[in-house]
């Protein structure tokens, strides 16, 4: 086994073609090691979203490689690249998390019924108190306030045992105190579950709750911060420019 | 997944009323059809002149040319006659009883004020005949003189004569006396009878050694054993509900009509189904875009969402089917009373409702939705997951390359088949201009987002005020939501208009050139035709010239390919004076060698036959009997009187009336003509010619309207479905319009003005789209550029679809507006 659970190897990914090209990643390296909460930060246009796609596979880079594990998801077909979404990777978007039409537990246990698994309930009863939904599984989303939302979103990255959650602007939507308790949550998964967490977010708050931070700028790596707090990751990213 | 499926549609129930709907309304209608299909084999009026007869053998009036497929068959208008020598044949099959020949001809009865009583269809028959139904003596007895006569029981009353009294009664000439021998009792009311000695019956049908009709009695499988042994006779053997077919004129055409129209009709239904739900449905999932992105990201395949969706859409449609079969006996119901009013089939026509269309019904509905389901999961199954992650929710991908091009050939070929009717005249110019209306429409649907993108890049910046530019806004970068409004809206209009116009147009030509082709002063008509005898008489009264017109139909086949097109059409019998009172505007030959055994043929047809003065042209009377007649002469005016001029005796002797229709008199002196027709009770001098019914054209009309209505309907529904939904769909915008200070009331009028632009653009397509094939339609019937026909329908039209429009878009905008803008904003999308 890698020590990398998630690697991308110079990766590069143009948009559009001749004068109108627009380079999106230049030639990005990273690993990120198993049991690590990672955040990814900068300017908009830096090119963090780019980043998130491609090391989800949801978009192919122009070129370079990206390994889940030993995977290059590079290499696969896209039903194959579905089912490594669905079994080894989990994720947690900013809002519009959950099918509005399902239950707590349902909603949970999505990635497992289109895989055709059953849930194991002991999994879930430990999933479900470690984000603390307990005795609110058979609520609708509709219900539940915004931090709730994203708790039920964690539970499901965190159902199919993934080797790695990804979390876009998982804060964003949220209020500061409900932001802080999500935050500690994914710490917590990581901490304590030994889960590896890769978060995309502009908020130096939300950045610092992770073990180290990437900075992106115009496509490229600009450094790392190890062990961040919201003071030192503002006065970097204040170097890299309006943010 | 069918759980999932199942608590989708419970949760968003609002969004699959749409698509529920639709499959209600389609399969109602296709029940409907089906209902109507079945009726039209199995159902009836129940028989009168029959009920005591098992087997009824009558002459075969199914024409059907060689060298046809199943389908290449007509109906002869005309009973024609069978050979009297059948009885004896029939009456040598084993397990027959009784064989009785019966005689059946007009004879009608002169009320006491002198007018004849024809307000049902009156027949005379021969008394032997009467065992068949059976006709019991009320009182007196038999006729057997020439001079007695037995009438049924409700004539007697209306004629206010009993037993041993006299009474007038008209058989193709003046009236004669006969006493009344006898009052009889039957069934039913649908037909007057009147019974005559044999002999006097044969004599008075003038057609020696044949016979109507011949009633069989006796048991088993006769009608099997019958049909074997007169295979090769030219004879139909009917037997239980179909027996009133061969009794009644009207319910034979009726059931032939029913299964025709019923068939098309019902193919028609399933298409706009089909259509109607890919569209909604299509809606539904462009709704959808976020969760279907939201399940691809989490791992669902293509595949899966696939399935969701055919699973979900099974689930709406097997409910709303199961109750969309149900409603269709209600809606055949319907139909069968509309029909009935305009007089298509007859009032007492019975359907025949069995379990067999409503199960087939459901299961095509069923199998609709899920076609359109197909058809609509294509899209989302091919969701980028990305799209989970975005904020957007505008309309993105833009129209298929493909979808493009199609619609812009339909376009052309449609607008190309437009000049048709400039070549080919009459009805058939008439049906090509509604084809390519329809091809036009298809087009346009088809290019639909590009088109009405085009034109509100044009019109929606002069919209006004604050409303108007956020209108404006919206519908320039929705131009696809919007041309989804636009297309089905554009499609009724369009449709309906060119439907009913080009009808009215080809109505009017035949009229116009009717008035202008009839040279006569007078015209003498009567209320049952007029006897053959009047038009020998006028003829000899001195300085007159007269010729009788006798409007019938003739059966033609045409070789078209692989396939025999085989229609029947309008014709007209007149003599070989009628140069001197008609005008038929003559290519070539001449009218005064029109007599038995020749023809006159329409100029355009003689071309397109490739026939000229001289050959000899096959087609088939109006009763169905073979013609193979020599052409005497060409002329132009075939809309007046159709595209074959017979011999009036020919005409004549091909229906079972054997009536002129009118005699067409040139005369200075109406005195005579006064003195002649005082002696016929019904008969009347005047100075005009109705035009002919175009026969079937007309019932195809009539029916049209029908069918047009029905299928306008439910594309309203579908309109306004797919406005509601749009419209509600929006909520979130509405409410952050008002959060940023847009006022109640603007919104409203934001929404007016989208309103106004897609039904204003909806009559601009819709109209262009049916003027274009009207106006060469009016040009190739009367060389003038304007359809005919009252202007209030297509006003109504677009009044119907305007009010349809406004209304759907404003009701659901009002509704969303109720919520406070607060709340609604966070509601979940």
């Amino acid at each position: 086994m890698r020590a990398d659970a998630l690697s991308l190897q110079a990766v590069r990914k143009v948009y559009g073609s001749g004068g109108g090209a627009v380079t999106a990643l230049d030639e990005v390296t990273v690993g990120i090691r198993r049991g690590t909460f990672t955040a990814v930060m900068g300017p908009s246009g830096s090119g963090k979203s780019t980043f998130l796609h491609c090391a989800s596979g949801m978009d192919r880079p122009t070129s370079g490689r990206v390994l889940l594990g030993d995977t290059d998801l590079g290499g696969l077909k896209e039903a194959a690249l579905t089912a490594v979404r669905r079994d080894r990777i989990g994720f947690v978007f900013q809002a519009y998390n959950l099918l509005p039409s399902l239950t707590v537990e349902q909603n949970i246990t999505l990635p497992l019924r289109l895989a055709g698994r059953r849930a194991d309930q002991e999994w879930l009863r430990t999933i479900v108190g470690r984000v603390g939904l307990d005795g609110r599984l058979d609520r609708q989303p509709a219900e539940l306030s915004g931090g709730q939302q994203q708790r039920v979103a964690i539970a499901r990255a965190l159902v199919a045992r993934p080797e790695v959650v990804l979390a876009d602007e998982p804060t964003g939507a949220l209020d500061s105190r409900t932001a802080h308790q999500v935050l500690v949550l994914l710490r917590s998964i990581v901490d304590e579950m030994g889960q590896t967490v890769l978060m995309v977010t502009h908020d130096p708050v939300a950045a610092s709750a992770a073990h180290s931070v990437l900075f992106l700028a115009d496509g490229r790596l600009a450094g790392e911060l190890v062990s961040p707090t919201p003071e030192k990751v503002a006065e970097r990213m204040t170097h890299l420019g309006e943010w | 997944m069918l759980s999932l499926a199942w608590q989708t549609v419970k949760s968003r129930t609002s969004g699959f009323i749409g698509a529920f709907v639709a499959v209600l309304c389609g399969t109602a209608l296709v029940a409907a059809c089906g209902i109507l299909m079945e009726s039209g084999l199995r159902g009836g009026v129940p028989t009168q002149r029959y009920a005591a007869a098992d087997v009824v053998v009558t002459g075969d009036r199914i024409v059907r040319p060689p060298g046809g497929d199943v389908l290449a068959f007509e109906h002869a208008a005309e009973q024609p006659a069978i050979p009297a020598d059948l009885v004896a044949k029939i009456a040598a099959v084993p397990g027959v009883k009784a064989a009785v020949p019966e005689q059946t001809f007009p004879a009608v009865v002169v009320g006491p004020d002198g007018q004849v009583l024809a307000d049902k269809p009156s027949f005379g028959h021969n008394w032997d005949s009467a065992v068949l139904a059976p006709f019991t003596l009320v009182e007196g007895r038999a006729p057997t003189a020439d001079n007695e006569v037995v009438l049924d029981s409700g004539l007697a009353a209306q004629a206010k004569v009993w037993v041993g009294g006299e009474v007038r009664i008209t058989t193709r000439s003046a009236p004669v006396s006969y006493r009344v021998a006898g009052v009889a009792e039957g069934r039913g009311d649908r037909q007057a009878s009147l019974f005559f000695s044999s002999a006097k019956a044969s004599e008075l049908a003038g057609r020696p050694g044949q016979v109507s009709a011949i009633g069989v009695q006796g048991g088993g499988d006769l009608a099997q054993r019958l049909d074997d042994v007169l295979a090769n006779d030219h004879v139909t053997v009917s037997s239980g509900a179909d027996r009133s077919a061969a009794e009644f004129d009207d319910v034979s055409q009726t059931k032939s009509i029913l299964a025709i129209l019923a068939g098309s009709f019902g193919g028609y239904a399933i298409l706009v189904a089909i259509f109607v739900v890919a569209s909604t449905l299509a809606l539904t999932v462009e709704q959808r875009r976020r969760e279907f992105a939201l399940l691809k990201a989490v791992g669902a395949t293509p595949r899966q969402i696939r399935k969701l969706i055919s699973v979900e859409t099974t689930v709406v449609s097997v409910v709303a089917g199961v109750l969309g079969s149900v409603a269709g006996i209600a809606v055949s119901l319907g139909l069968r009373a509309a029909f009935a009013r305009i007089g298509v089939v007859p009032a007492d026509f019975a359907l025949s409702i069995s379990p067999i269309p409503l199960v087939a019904a459901l299961l095509i509905g069923i199998g609709a939705a899920r076609l359109a389901a197909w058809s609509a999961a294509r899209r989302p199954s091919s969701i980028n997951p990305v799209e989970a992650l975005g904020e957007a929710a505008v309309q993105r991908k833009d129209v298929g390359r493909v979808r493009l091009v199609i619609g812009w050939v339909l376009l052309t070929i449609g607008l190309g088949a437009t000049t048709l009717p400039l070549f080919l005249r009459g009805p058939l110019g008439a049906a090509m201009s509604v084809m390519a209306a329809l091809v036009m429409i298809i087009g346009l649907a088809l290019t639909g987002p590009r088109v009405v993108g085009a034109m509100v890049r044009v019109v929606a910046p002069k919209l006004p005020g604050l409303s108007g530019y956020l209108a404006s806004a919206n519908v320039v970068k929705n131009s696809r939501r919007l041309a989804a409004a636009v297309t089905p809206l554009m499609l009724a209009i369009g449709f309906a208009v060119v439907n009913y116009y080009s009808q009215t147009t080809m109505t009017a030509a035949v009229q116009q050139e009717t008035a202008r082709s009839i040279t006569a002063d007078h015209v003498i008509t009567g209320v049952v035709g007029v006897p053959a005898e009047i038009s020998k008489a006028v003829r000899e009264i001195p300085g007159v010239t007269a010729s009788s017109l006798v409007r019938t139909q003739v059966i033609t086949a045409a070789k078209t390919g692989d396939s025999v097109d085989v229609q029947s059409r309008p014709a007209n019998g007149l003599d070989p004076t009628a140069a001197g009172v008609v005008d038929l505007g003559l290519v070539s030959g001449s009218l005064t060698d029109l007599t038995e055994g020749t023809v006159a043929l329409g100029d355009a047809h003689a071309k397109w036959e490739n026939k000229k003065v001289g050959d000899t042209v096959d087609f088939w009377f109006a009763d169905g009997r073979p013609a193979s007649l020599r052409v005497v002469a060409t002329y132009r005016h075939d809309l007046a009187f159709g595209d074959y001029v017979l011999s009036s005796a020919d005409a004549r002797a091909h229906t079972v009336a054997g009536t002129d229709t009118a005699v067409l008199v040139k005369s200075a002196d109406v005195t005579a003509l006064n003195d002649l027709t005082s002696r016929y009770p019904g008969l009347a001098v005047t100075s005009g010619v109705a035009a002919q019914e175009q026969g079937e054209q007309r019932t195809q009309f009539l029916l049209n309207l029908v069918a047009v209505g029905v299928i306008l309907g439910y594309v309203a529904i579908s309109v306004s479905n797919t406005l509601v939904m749009t419209t509600a769909a929006r909520r979130r915008e509405f409410a952050l319009l008002r959060l940023v200070g847009t006022g109640r009331r603007q919104v409203v009028r934001m929404m007016r003005a989208e309103a106004v632009l897609t039904v204003g653009l909806a009559a601009v397509l819709g109209s262009a789209v049916a003027a274009v094939p009207l106006a060469l339609l009016a040009i190739g019937l009367t060389g003038v550029p304007v359809p005919a026909g009252p202007i209030w329908v297509y006003l109504g039209v677009l009044a119907g679809a305007a009010l349809l429009g406004l209304v759907s878009i404003a009701v659901p905008t009002r509704l969303s507006l109720r919520t406070k803008p607060i709340e609604t904003i966070g509601i979940r999308e």
